[in-house]
């Protein structure tokens, strides 16, 4: 069985959502205060018998319209629903575990598990009268804390919740629920045989060698480890004996004042004795770590990060303790939860990978369900989208639950984008489930240029946790699956989309293909078919509640470095040491300050003789199109000269790195930031 | 055949099922007790929640298993067949098929042997089931109280509900009507327990799954009186996973009034199935077994004690005279009555030889139309004298039936002081007839309508307390004057079988003998309760009986039996 949804309402942030878990590993990600934390709490105050399950005042959803709440007192519900495993051995311990719960009485079962924690019926005309008039908000709550709080109880139904039959505590005890705070002290809680963890794993894992023999039977184990036992309690009674020779003079020295005192009386005489039985000696056992080198040390000379780590191992091996039915009989657990709180602490990238690849293997099946939650895009890199919980807050109040896996298609263009999608995200990439908001871009110079072109645009990047993300190409789609929320289970932010118009012709005519063109170019030759990008994409989202597209003019534009150049042609900031042609773009701006025209610049020769300089220079001359003035002309063929003068991707760094020493500069230069750039920032950083 | 085996023999396979024929005091609680430890060392598929689950019908075989099996860990259950079925199938999931039956699974509490029969529902029930001519009320209650869940012989998978053949009042169909208004008031009778767990069975058969899941053993005793129902239930519960054993005396077979068929047990089957006999007897004497042997000519015990006692006596006398003789026979010795009705045990109990023959609670049921004041009356009479007997709880729960079923702390304050009222002036309305305890209630307990003449004015003003006293069930087998039938599974030093007359006719020796003269226990359950009787006996065996005439006298002496004739006093 596993636990397959939670059904939260009342309780802190969440007025009323359901969540869906998987079997196995869940990695619960989300921005800070989309309750993530809350949502493990709401899991223990029904699975944790060792927390306590009264609730405070601050633990209600608080957003409850104030006549709401004069009409009913607030009330908290917290609901599991269990359900079959796949293959799930019917005659097991499982489903004898939650058989007074189920709901469903068929095979998949299912089963319910529900907290509530309400003011008694008996109470609520107290309540509505001690409520009636009160018109602030704060106030009525005060009331609540101050008058009714203590007379709130807290139950947990199974099965059917309107049946209202309380779940025995015996059931309940066979789930265990281990959690790992983020705040850990490792140190206290594992590091000698002293404390109980490690006395119990040590304990249960002593003559492990003959316990998990299969080849003898019970009888024949028992004997060994007995004669072991006897063999220990002879040894150890010899080292007694040794002390008590040793100590043969110092008793009686010791023992002389007992004489004195009359303590000794009717011939009894003090003296010292003991046993030394297995599990005292297992406080003297120390967690130490071997080094390569032979060196020991304590674990307490440990980093933070491995005693982490150690611990986690240690408590991965208790829950094999915990659910041994032959060590721990009808005491053993039959359902033990492992709840990690942030596992990335103190841990690095590449730790935190290992991890999380553990925990996701077969290794850890005693964990029978893994809650995680995580910031660390090395996590979510490190687990498939399947396991991914998306957990995000909007101003209101609502809590959005997206899950990657679930908002692909189940056919083959949505199995390849899940595909796609899986594989790229890396621990780079993955920071696009954590951000509040997404521009998408297509080239690493979008991605590099975009949050320093924000700034031009007056918005910080960074502060509206908004990230840039270079998806490699035209593969918008298989992305925006994952936050459409015009879809089900999808992750609602926004995200604005880069995209170049890469204008393109093709000879008419089969077996012809598309080649870049410049935009001067498009519509001219008859002889050619032309084809402008983004078009569809921007037609598309228009009036799309979370994503645009944005795109330069589908006239004019061109490439991101051209439509900076378009822009900003007199601007030395793009000229940049490895651009080519610096003389040359330096006399073609000389034209253009001067107003002369493309005829002008044929006429001075400025640009070298090359099949390409010919093109443009053709190309421009020949073109009637509408609005393509001798000005705008111009400026394209400075535009379209500096383009070809960029070396692939190695100038966008340092186009950077002179804006942002711009920026610094007492007297700024003046940068004009493409319209279709400032547009896609001012959407993604609302 | 079956294979013959001792008391002490282990079962080499747990893992198939079987049944064990075993005769009285063959020690078949012995061999129970062995099979579950055996069951509780070796089981390779208790898991960590598996559980024996072990079906018996008296106290006595469950705290004898109890106690010599030891600290089980929660991993054995021991309950009779409708707690069994009501804990695990109908409480937890009939609210699932409620709809259906019109049963309302928000408000169950328990199973008992409620009947309606306020005017109220009589009148509702006419209405809906379109039969106004019925004039007879109390015989339409008559009806409802003998109602039973059936298998339809034309469609075996289907239950339905009759009364039994000569009960039939009206040949309308009405029965499930009637169900459903007590259902839709989420009460449940015993027999209602059995209909529900086989339906839910039937629709929802994964309980069965779970029921497997929590059970891979499953062991019934006394299997001679399980009811048709609960075998198809186990035969659906052991067709899979779980191993079904069963343990039991087909010649003491007493519940056929219960739906109970005699020759099932040797009839029942299941894939595999192992069969064994248990032959001794370790309970009576030489003289008592020898008794037996010669009552069932089917099987010979062989009497393991060895031990001679003092003959098998019969005593030809008043009931009350033939108790006080044998305590002269043995002083110090606690003497245990047997007999054949409920009222003549709670009389002897209370020291009374009266001869009541007849539920006089029945009586005041169908006398008293006023259903309140019925009520009233019935219920602090059940409960005075269960809290007399010290079963507070169910003193508190049957006076709570006046009080809103002590739903709420309030309702249970007031049932509780009520409670105090009679137990403190028990003595007020006992001494006299019946219309003491109604003026009493009317003031203390609960203001009920005065009695204005009639039949029923007749009834309390002429009925003694102490008569009607005798008709509240015992509800514990305790006390050393007990009903036959509650006295099986147990065992006593020294026993009286009371022979007496039935339900108020003169008695016939030759009909109450013939169980010793001309014995059949295969076709006749009374002589099969006889011997049930008898067979409690460990070292002294009593029968007492009202007449002998000499030429019985001559048969019975010839069967080894003594005569003791006790002077009549007139």
């Amino acid at each position: 069985m596993f636990i397959n949804s939670i059904h939260i309402e009342g309780f802190r942030n969440f007025k009323d959502s359901q969540i869906d878990f998987n079997e196995g590993v869940n990695v619960i990600i989300g921005h800070n205060n989309a309750g993530k934390t809350n949502l493990l709490r709401a899991l223990s105050l029904v699975l944790d018998n060792k927390t306590p399950r009264k609730l405070e005042i601050d633990d209600f959803y608080k957003n409850i319209p104030l006549a709401d709440l004069l009409a009913q007192p607030p009330k908290v519900t917290v609901s599991l629903s269990i359900t079959e495993s796949k293959n799930e051995d019917l005659m097991g311990d499982d489903l004898v575990t939650v058989s007074p719960w189920l709901t469903k009485l068929e095979s998949p079962y299912e089963a319910q598990l529900t907290y509530v924690f309400f003011l008694p019926e008996s109470e609520h005309k107290a309540y509505t009268d001690a409520l009636a008039g009160e018109t602030e908000q704060k106030k009525a709550w005060l009331k609540i804390k101050h008058d009714f709080l203590r007379k709130y109880v807290h139950k947990i139904y199974g099965g059917n919740p309107v049946l209202q039959s309380q779940a025995d505590s015996e059931n309940l005890h066979k789930f265990d629920y281990q959690f790992l705070h983020a705040i850990r002290d490792v140190e206290r809680d594992m590091l000698t045989g002293r404390t109980s963890l490690l006395r119990e794993v040590i304990d249960f894992f002593m003559d492990f060698q003959i316990k998990s023999d299969t080849t003898k039977d019970k009888a024949a184990k028992n004997t060994e480890i007995s004669t072991h036992k006897q063999t220990f309690s002879t040894d150890a009674l010899a080292l007694i004996s040794q002390l008590q020779t040793r100590m043969k003079e110092g008793r009686d020295h010791i023992m002389k004042y007992a004489d004195e005192t009359g303590a000794a009386f009717d011939g009894a005489k003090p003296g010292f004795d003991g046993q030394i039985s297995e599990i005292e000696l297992y406080s003297a056992l120390k967690l130490i770590i071997t080094h390569t080198t032979g060196i020991e040390i304590p674990a307490t000379h440990n980093g933070l990060g491995y005693n982490n780590l150690i611990y986690m191992s240690l408590l991965l091996a208790k829950m094999q303790v915990d659910t041994d039915g032959e060590y721990l009989g009808s005491n053993a657990k039959v359902f033990p939860v492992l709840v990690i709180e942030e596992p990335e602490a103190h841990l690095h990238p590449s730790l935190q990978y290992k991890l999380l690849k553990f925990l996701h293997s077969k290794d850890t099946q005693n964990a029978r369900q893994i809650f995680i939650t995580s910031h660390s895009t090395n996590i979510t890199a490190a687990v498939s989208l399947d396991q991914i919980i998306c957990l995000s807050g909007d101003n209101s109040g609502k809590v959005n639950i997206g899950y990657p896996g679930k908002v692909f298609s189940d056919d083959v263009a949505g199995r390849k984008s899940k595909a796609y999608v899986q594989r790229f995200l890396d621990a780079t990439r993955s920071d696009m489930l954590f951000a509040r908001n997404i521009i998408l871009v297509e080239g690493i110079s979008e991605q590099i240029l975009v949050p320093t072109l924000g700034r031009y645009t007056g918005k910080n990047i960074e502060d509206t946790h908004t990230v840039v993300v270079n998806v490699g190409g035209r593969y918008f789609d298989h992305f925006l699956k994952l936050f459409d929320s015009n879809n089900p289970h999808t992750i609602h932010k926004k995200v604005a989309c880069i995209t170049d118009r890469d204008p393109s012709r093709k000879k008419t005519g089969t077996g012809n293909k598309h080649k870049k063109c410049y935009p001067f170019e498009l519509h001219q030759d008859a002889t050619y078919e032309f084809n402008i990008s983004g078009s569809s994409n921007i037609a598309q989202y228009l009036r799309h509640p979370n994503i645009r597209f944005f795109s330069q003019d589908p006239a004019f534009g061109k490439t991101l470095e051209y439509e900076l150049m378009l822009n900003n042609p007199f601007c030395d900031l793009l000229i940049t040491d490895s651009v080519s042609n610096q003389a040359e773009l330096a006399t073609l701006t000389t034209h253009l300050i001067k107003g002369e025209t493309v005829s002008d610049v044929v006429a001075a020769e400025t640009m070298h003789d090359s099949d390409e300089n010919d093109r443009i220079q053709n190309s421009l001359t020949n073109c009637i199109g509408t609005g393509w003035d001798d000005h705008t002309k111009m400026t394209a063929l400075v535009a379209s000269r500096y383009l070809n003068s960029l070396s692939k991707g190695g100038n966008a760094l340092e186009i950077a790195a002179n804006l942002e020493a711009n920026l610094q500069k007492p007297i700024c230069e003046h940068f004009s930031v493409p319209s279709y750039l400032s547009d896609a920032i001012t959407f993604a950083c609302q | 055949m079956p294979i013959i085996i001792d008391s002490d023999h282990i079962l080499p396979n747990i893992e198939q099922h079987f049944k064990v024929l075993a005769g009285p005091g063959a020690g078949k609680t012995r061999f129970l007790v062995n099979h579950i430890k055996n069951i509780l060392y070796n089981s390779q598929r208790l898991k960590i929640l598996g559980k024996i689950a072990c079906i018996t019908y008296t106290n006595v075989a469950t705290e004898t298993i109890l106690k010599r099996v030891g600290d089980h860990g929660g991993r054995l259950e021991i309950s009779t067949i409708h707690s069994f079925l009501y804990a695990h199938i109908v409480k937890p999931y009939v609210h699932m098929i409620a709809k259906d039956y019109e049963l309302d699974a928000t408000n169950l509490s328990g199973h008992d042997d409620i009947i309606l029969s306020g005017y109220q529902t009589i009148q509702d029930w006419k209405v809906k089931t379109g039969q106004h001519r019925l004039r007879d009320d109390a015989k339409i209650v008559e009806t409802w109280q003998s109602l039973k869940w059936k298998f339809d012989s034309s469609n075996p998978e289907q239950l339905f509900i009759r009364p039994p053949y000569p009960v039939q009042y009206f040949s309308n169909d009405g029965y499930v009507e009637y169900k459903k208004m007590l259902w839709a008031k989420g009460l449940l009778h015993h027999d209602d327990v059995l209909f529900f767990s086989y339906e839910l069975a039937r629709k929802k058969p994964f309980v069965l799954t779970v029921l497997r899941a929590k059970f891979p053993y499953f062991l019934v005793d006394e299997f001679q009186d399980t009811s048709p129902i609960q075998i198809a239930l186990l035969k659906l519960i052991g067709a899979k996973e779980t191993v079904v054993g069963v343990v039991g005396d087909e010649i003491q077979s007493i519940y056929s009034f219960l739906g109970a068929i005699p020759g099932q047990l040797n009839s029942f089957s299941l894939q595999n199935i192992a069969d064994y006999e248990i032959q001794g007897n370790w309970r009576s004497t030489n003289e008592i077994v020898d008794l037996l042997n010669r009552l069932r000519p089917g099987l010979t015990q062989t009497p393991r004690r060895k031990v001679s006692g003092t003959r098998p006596t019969i005593i030809i006398g008043e009931k009350l005279a033939a108790i006080s003789w044998v305590k002269t026979q043995h002083i110090g010795k606690e003497i245990f009555s047997l007999c054949r009705e409920n009222s003549t045990a709670n009389a002897l109990q209370k020291g009374l030889g009266i001869n009541i023959h007849k539920d006089l609670l029945q009586t005041l049921k169908e006398t008293d139309k006023n259903s309140d004041r019925r009520r009233a009356v019935s219920d602090s009479i059940k409960s005075v004298e269960y809290a007399r007997l010290g079963y507070f709880k169910d003193a508190l729960k049957t006076l709570g039936k006046l009080f809103n079923r002590n739903k709420t702390i309030g309702d249970q304050k007031e049932t509780l002081a009520k409670l105090r009222k009679l137990l403190d002036n028990y003595d007020v309305f006992t001494t006299g007839n019946l219309i003491d305890l109604v003026n009493f209630i009317r003031t203390n307990i609960k203001p009920v309508p005065a009695l204005r003449g009639g039949a029923a004015n007749t009834f309390y003003t002429s009925t003694p307390y102490s008569h009607i006293s005798t008709s509240v069930k015992n509800l514990y087998e305790t006390g050393s004057c007990r009903t036959i039938h509650k006295s099986k599974g147990d065992e006593f030093e020294c026993v009286l079988v009371v022979l007496e007359s039935r339900r108020g006719n003169a008695f016939n020796e030759n009909t109450g003998l013939s169980f010793l003269l001309a014995p059949n226990l295969k076709a006749n359950e009374e002589h099969r309760v006889n011997y049930v009787a008898l067979s409690r006996a460990q070292d002294h065996l009593y029968i007492s009986t009202p007449s002998l005439s000499l030429s019985n006298e001559v048969k019975i002496k010839s069967m080894g039996i003594q005569v003791k004739r006790l002077p009549t006093h007139s």
